[in-house]
């Protein structure tokens, strides 16, 4: 990608990253108007919460109430510097700078969303300080240019409290540039009204998917890393809604997917046959 | 109490070198899993094997050996082992003396209770006067023996043998050697269909998975006709094995046990007086409040009213001692289901009072006191109470036999947490404020048994340039501390010992501090 200078170029790129249709987001507490305080003074945010409680989802809803494009990266162990940034790419015609997402999201001004940040390397993620201070601005050390973010630029990061360790933590130098938000999951008839609007079946049966839930996370850290979450519920309902029978689309969204180990496994189905008596 | 390797060198090394080679490997392990008091009983006891006179094997085997099974079985046994062996110095070789040591790792993991580990010591004590020449052959398939009996079935099994062979040496030799048809026959014979042992760990789950708690399960020796799960000091008693019945496998009909016992201690909030009643008001009592706290854990888990309602429905094999008891299993099955009848206007009557008024009485156990008494007059007007004997005789296959509806009482943290420790040994809690926390020096490696634990009123945050400023010490150890004001225990690691109550208010500290470096580096078991 050309580096973007005309106003016109830049509204063209900004429009692919716009969401267009309203995500179903459902409010828990007070994150909508925090957020919208952070975004107001344009301060990092950092989501917390375990896998499948709605962090992504919350980002893109935010992202289409402000109307503001969103640039969404996965984060991996792989990932480098350059993949964030920008790298110079050979064609035909020699060599050519091609914008990373970061780049382009500073440009545009978009909400750049890293998911999973702890699972890139901490030598990555230095890359983003500063933009994430006073300066907001991004160095192309290879290019030679320093990029000045776009006035509505925003950057989120989303963390799972459940997956540090001393290999993947964020550094206090990263961690300290971010307001933070805790996510868990909601409260049980808030999330029995997510999962059944999600997966369009009726409330008793998303009851009963969200107990099985809640049977689950009682047993995070005793033989389960993270219990049964929002997201695995409502691909449960889908497959009901599909018309399997409860007890085979639990095993397959539910039980199967969380571990492998056949005692607990065969706790988790007790736990589906103390809910969906057949 | 301190123990000193050095005590024991000139002692050892006296034996045979190779000893103090293998206890300078082994003493780690067993300090790890000991306590003082116990590494002194594990030392003694490589003493007096030494002075046996009976070779180093034995004593290589059971400095090798015990700390495993002090790991599975608390310390208590070591004094039993070292009995057990020098019972059989003077009825058997120092080979076998060996096996046995070398058995007992096996025999504590698969039987997972020390008073079941006694038990086996007692038995291979009895065989070695019975069939000391069975005794090797049978400790060198222990492994297959045990992970296929209980040690009920170990005994019948081992009694068989020794009791048809008792003058056949060769044929003796070649049952306990497992060669001989009759033995695995026998072997069969004896065989469960479900061990605890190999359930245990599903049905802490399953428990958790309910409850959001632990519960602490341990196996019984279920050895005589009638023996009914149970639950004392809030320990849930299983059998140590059972087998399928009228269609409900062993691990189900463990669920149903654990979770009908678990739904005692949850749904219980007091014991119900017993004084004036008598034995067969007692029972009936038990039977309503069985069918209350029933109630409470299905309305919670609707699965387990089908699970229970199963095991209600089966069709025993041969007929009831007498009338009643066929009478009243039939009533259990109906306060299990409200749209059940049975031909007996009477007991309608009382089961539609049940299900019309439970609803409204479901945490009240004088509701099952008054139902109770009902049905024993019921029975008395028509003369068909039977004797407590013949009521216990009661074939509903998952229930307990009800001691906790007389004697319950709620957990005690100060009472219960613990079971008595020596005063040296107890554990003082300091409340104190954050700069004190933070100007003292926690032992990393002490664990839930600190001689001191220090609880900070407010949330403690660990230093800035440690890394973590975000969080306390609590959340970076996933604690839920259940502390309260006058009483705090942490989760003990050791099966035995209490396990993890989630209380519901929270107190922050952290897990062990040692003041001048008094906190005891390794957990104390018992």
């Amino acid at each position: 990608m050309e580096p973007l200078r005309k106003p016109s170029d830049v509204n063209a790129i900004a429009d692919q990253y716009r969401v267009r249709q309203e995500p179903y987001y459902k409010t828990v507490a007070d994150e909508e108007s925090l957020y919208e305080a952070a975004y107001a003074r344009r301060m990092p945010v950092m989501l917390k919460g375990p896998t499948g409680c709605g962090k992504s989802r919350f980002v893109e809803h935010m992202a289409y109430k402000l109307g503001k494009p969103l640039i969404t990266v996965a984060c991996n162990e792989d990932m480098t510097a350059s993949d964030l940034v920008g790298r110079y790419l050979l064609d035909k015609d020699g060599t050519k700078w091609q914008d990373g997402p970061l780049t382009t999201a500073a440009r545009i001004g978009a909400i750049c969303y890293l998911d999973e940040v702890v699972e890139a390397r901490q030598d990555t993620t230095v890359v983003i300080h500063p933009l994430t201070d006073h300066r907001r601005n991004l160095p192309l050390d290879k290019k030679g240019e320093l990029v000045e973010a776009h006035a509505d630029f925003q950057l989120v990061i989303s963390y799972n409290p459940g997956y540090q360790s001393l290999m993947k933590d964020l550094k206090q130098s990263t961690k300290q540039r971010f307001a933070a938000l805790d996510f868990d999951y909601p409260a049980e008839e808030l999330e029995v009204e997510i999962v059944a609007n999600e997966s369009g079946i009726d409330t008793d049966t998303a009851a009963r998917l969200v107990q099985i839930a809640h049977r689950t996370r009682n047993l995070k850290g005793h033989g389960l890393d993270e219990g049964i979450s929002t997201r695995l519920l409502v691909y449960a309902g889908q497959m009901i809604g599909e018309g399997i029978e409860p007890s085979a689309a639990c095993r397959m969204t539910l039980v199967t997917p969380l571990t492998d180990d056949p005692d607990m496994r065969e706790t988790l189905e007790a736990a589906v046959a103390t809910f969906f008596v057949s | 109490m301190t123990v000193n390797l050095e005590d024991y060198t000139a002692c050892l090394q006296k034996a045979a070198p190779e000893v103090l080679e293998t206890l300078e490997a082994t003493f780690h392990d067993a300090a790890r899993v000991m306590s003082p008091a116990g590494l002194h009983d594990y030392m003694e006891g490589a003493k007096g094997l030494c002075n046996l006179g009976r070779g180093h094997d034995l004593v290589l085997t059971y400095l090798e050996e015990m700390p495993a099974v002090v790991q599975e079985c608390g310390e208590d046994v070591i004094r039993d082992c070292i009995e057990a062996a020098m019972k059989l110095s003077s009825m058997t070789s120092g080979q076998v003396i060996a096996l046995l040591f070398a058995s007992l790792p096996t025999a504590a993991r698969r039987l997972g209770d020390p008073e079941l580990l006694r038990g086996y010591l007692t038995l291979i004590h009895q065989l070695s006067a019975k069939a000391a020449r069975g005794l090797r052959p049978m400790l060198t398939h222990i492994d297959q023996l045990l992970s296929m009996l209980t040690l009920s079935g170990l005994r019948r099994w081992a009694n068989f043998g020794a009791d048809a062979y008792r003058r056949d040496l060769d044929n003796l030799v070649k049952y306990f050697n497992l060669e001989s048809a009759d033995s695995k026959k026998m072997l069969q014979q004896q065989r469960r269909g479900t061990l605890f042992v190999d359930t245990q760990r599903k049905l802490n789950f399953y428990l958790r998975a309910l409850w959001g708690r632990d519960f602490f399960l341990r196996p019984t020796a279920a050895d005589h006709e009638g023996f009914k799960p149970y639950c004392e000091n809030h320990v849930i008693h299983l059998p140590d094995a059972v087998d399928a019945i009228g269609g409900v496998s062993g691990l189900e009909l463990y669920r149903a046990q654990a979770a009908h016992l678990a739904a005692h201690l949850c749904y219980t909030t007091a014991a119900i007086p017993g004084e004036g009643l008598s034995p067969a008001q007692m029972f009936l009592i038990g039977m309503i409040e069985d069918a209350r706290i029933e109630y409470r854990a299905a309305k919670a888990f609707p699965g387990l009213r089908k699970l229970w309602g199963r095991l209600l429905s089966v069709d025993h094999e041969g007929a009831a001692e007498h009338p009643t008891i066929l009478l009243l299993e039939r009533f259990a099955h109906c306060l299990n289901d409200d749209k059940l009848s049975i031909g007996d206007a009477g007991l309608n009557r009382i089961a539609a009072r049940f299900h019309a008024g439970i609803q409204a009485r479901q945490d009240d156990n004088r509701f099952s006191s008054e139902l109770g008494i009902e049905l024993f007059e019921l029975l008395s007007e028509r003369k068909e109470v039977p004797s407590l004997r013949i009521l216990e005789s009661i074939r509903i296959p998952y229930r307990d036999d009800n001691r906790i509806v007389w004697s319950f009482e709620p957990f005690d943290w100060q009472r219960d947490g613990a079971e008595y420790v020596p005063a040296w040994q107890r554990q003082v809690r300091k409340y104190v404020s954050a700069v004190e926390m933070a100007n003292e020096v926690d032992c990393e490696l002490a664990g839930d048994d600190a001689q001191e634990v220090w609880v900070c009123a407010s949330e403690f945050m660990p230093y800035e340039d440690a890394g973590e400023a975000t969080e306390s010490f609590n959340d970076i150890d996933g604690l839920r501390a259940p502390c309260k004001q006058g009483g705090c225990r942490r989760r003990g690691e050791h099966p035995h010992r209490v396990q993890a109550h989630r209380a519901q208010d929270q107190a922050h500290y952290r897990p062990a501090f040692a003041s001048g470096c008094t906190a005891r580096a390794q957990p104390r078991r018992r």
